[in-house]
């Protein structure tokens, strides 16, 4: 089994578990802010594209 | 990232052709925060606002026409909170942030109309605009931020959920799209919109007795609604954790991951599309006013049907006729001085009425008629309280929340703190069938009486 296929058979068995929400994904370009955890200033508003970037927990 | 140049952006709002994006921002991290435009792309940005201290929240208003007589010029209309006036908050927590709206096109001669339009002493935030053209927006209200919702130039404000009773607040309101049209926000513990809270909701149809949760794990900010129905929040699982933005199924009750940076918070989701645009409707306000009150300027009018109409239980037991009078309140904030510009730590004293960091001032006294109808002219753009007195001058209630009657407005109340859902009766009042409006004193309309 190659590693990627471990990743993603381990994220099901996970999600499966009720311990991490699955990923999603929305059809239309979405605008957001992004902000460092600690910094006050520092934000910057971002644009996602539709099967952009998305990342489990 | 669409905004690079900036030391900070935020607060996005996508134009009802999802073509333009307001935002705030500040170029340098030692600037004030101003409002700016830009296209989709975050090409050809422009500041739209000017020396308005911290401006944040823009949001695109129905396009509005005030070219009396005709209005038939629509125009481009925004709305946005500022700490322009340089004054604390009745708590001394912060610079007192209000409401505002603003043209982006000339209005007559004016190159462009910036009018403030709420005047609550307690600051408000995360204003949205509805379908049909109200604002709705969070206002601080003696122990937390409440629900309440103006016309777009600052008429008719009205509360539409949660109480100055008790300390939760609701935040960061958002409309779904119809059919629903329920209304879904954050509630938090006090004044941390940072922080997150529960997810909640209610219709839009019995606002104040339709409230339901929708989660309560983890923390929620910043809701929005996707056009096909939906949400995107940002949420975190735990209280040092990072915002991640999720899509969040009503029916189920929990949300999908979409994007979760652990290195960053992700948050102020806004789908980038077009959506349908807010009925526009005519202002009452400024030189769309139709209040002639000869004599006065900046003045607007208030009457109430009826002072005996309550749902406290401390009015409930008074008879009839014994509130003869009714005092007009005003109160007047603290200015922000170089030499005491330290925000005060959150203190008991905020559930104090009046609040400890204001200054209070009687606008004037004006009669309760029998049927418990008043009608007076009163300075305009002004907080105030009203105060029901009897025979004595005895003080027989009092409001705990500051309301006003923008200039050249005319506005009406049921009663005092009555049930919001009520229909008055249909009749002509007491204090209608007299020739004119009782005039109230203040530095801009003459005392009672006088000359």
């Amino acid at each position: 089994m190659s590693l990627g296929r471990a990743g993603a058979a381990l994220g099901l068995l996970l999600m499966t578990l009720g311990r991490v929400p699955a990923t999603a994904e929305v059809d239309v370009p979405l605008l957001y802010v992004q902000a460092p955890l600690t910094a006050a200033s520092g934000a910057q508003i971002v644009l996602r594209l539709p099967g952009g970037e998305r990342r489990g927990c | 990232m669409l905004t690079p140049d900036f030391a900070a952006a935020a607060d996005p709002c996508v134009s009802f052709d999802g073509q333009q994006v307001l935002f705030a921002g500040r170029r340098r991290s030692t600037d004030g925060w101003e409002i700016w435009r830009m296209q989709a792309d975050g090409s050809n940005k422009r500041q739209v606002s000017v020396g308005m201290a911290d401006a944040r929240g823009p949001v695109w208003l129905a396009p509005a026409a005030v070219n009396a007589p005709n209005f038939d010029d629509r125009i481009e209309w925004i709305t946005f909170t500022s700490t322009a006036k340089g004054v604390w908050d009745e708590r001394r927590r912060a610079p007192l942030a209000n409401l505002y709206a603003m043209s982006l096109a000339p209005v007559g001669a004016r190159p462009f109309v910036l009018w403030q339009t709420t005047y609550g002493l307690g600051g408000d935030r995360t204003p949205t605009v509805l379908a049909d053209g109200r604002v709705l927006f969070a206002s601080w209200q003696r122990q937390g931020y409440g629900l309440m919702t103006i016309s777009w130039a600052g008429e008719n404000l009205n509360p539409f959920y949660g109480s100055h009773d008790g300390s939760v607040s609701q935040l960061s309101p958002v409309e779904l799209p119809a059919p629903s049209r329920d209304i879904v926000f954050v509630e938090a513990t006090g004044d941390a919109e940072t922080e997150g809270g529960r997810l909640a909701a209610v219709s839009m149809r019995r606002p104040l007795h339709s409230w339901r949760l929708l989660a309560d794990d983890g923390a929620y900010r910043t809701p929005a609604a996707l056009p096909e129905g939906g949400l995107v929040v940002a949420w975190r699982g735990s209280d040092t954790g990072s915002f991640g933005l999720y899509q969040f199924d009503l029916r189920a009750g929990r949300g999908n991951v979409l994007v979760d940076d652990p290195a960053w918070h992700e948050f102020q989701p806004v789908p980038l599309v077009p959506r349908s645009t807010p009925r526009g409707r005519i202002p009452t306000v400024d030189f769309a006013s139709v209040l002639d009150v000869e004599g006065f300027k900046q003045a607007g009018q208030l009457q109430c049907l009826n002072v005996y109409e309550s749902d406290r239980a401390e009015l409930s037991g008074i008879l009839a006729g014994s509130i003869r009078r009714v005092r007009l309140v005003e109160g007047v904030p603290l200015p922000i001085l170089p030499a005491d510009n330290v925000a005060l730590p959150e203190s008991t004293a905020a559930v104090l009425w009046p609040p400890a960091h204001v200054q209070t001032r009687s606008l004037g006294e004006a009669p309760v008629e029998a049927d418990g109808s008043f009608y007076v002219n009163v300075a305009g753009d002004r907080p105030f309280y009203l105060e029901t007195l009897d025979e004595n001058g005895g003080v027989v209630g009092a409001m705990r929340s500051w309301m006003w009657v923008r200039a050249g407005d005319q506005r009406g109340c049921v009663g005092c703190h009555e049930n919001k859902e009520l229909t008055p009766e249909n009749r002509v009042t007491d204090a209608l069938r007299r020739a004119r409006p009782m005039s109230l004193v203040g530095d801009v309309l003459p005392a009672e009486g006088a000359p």
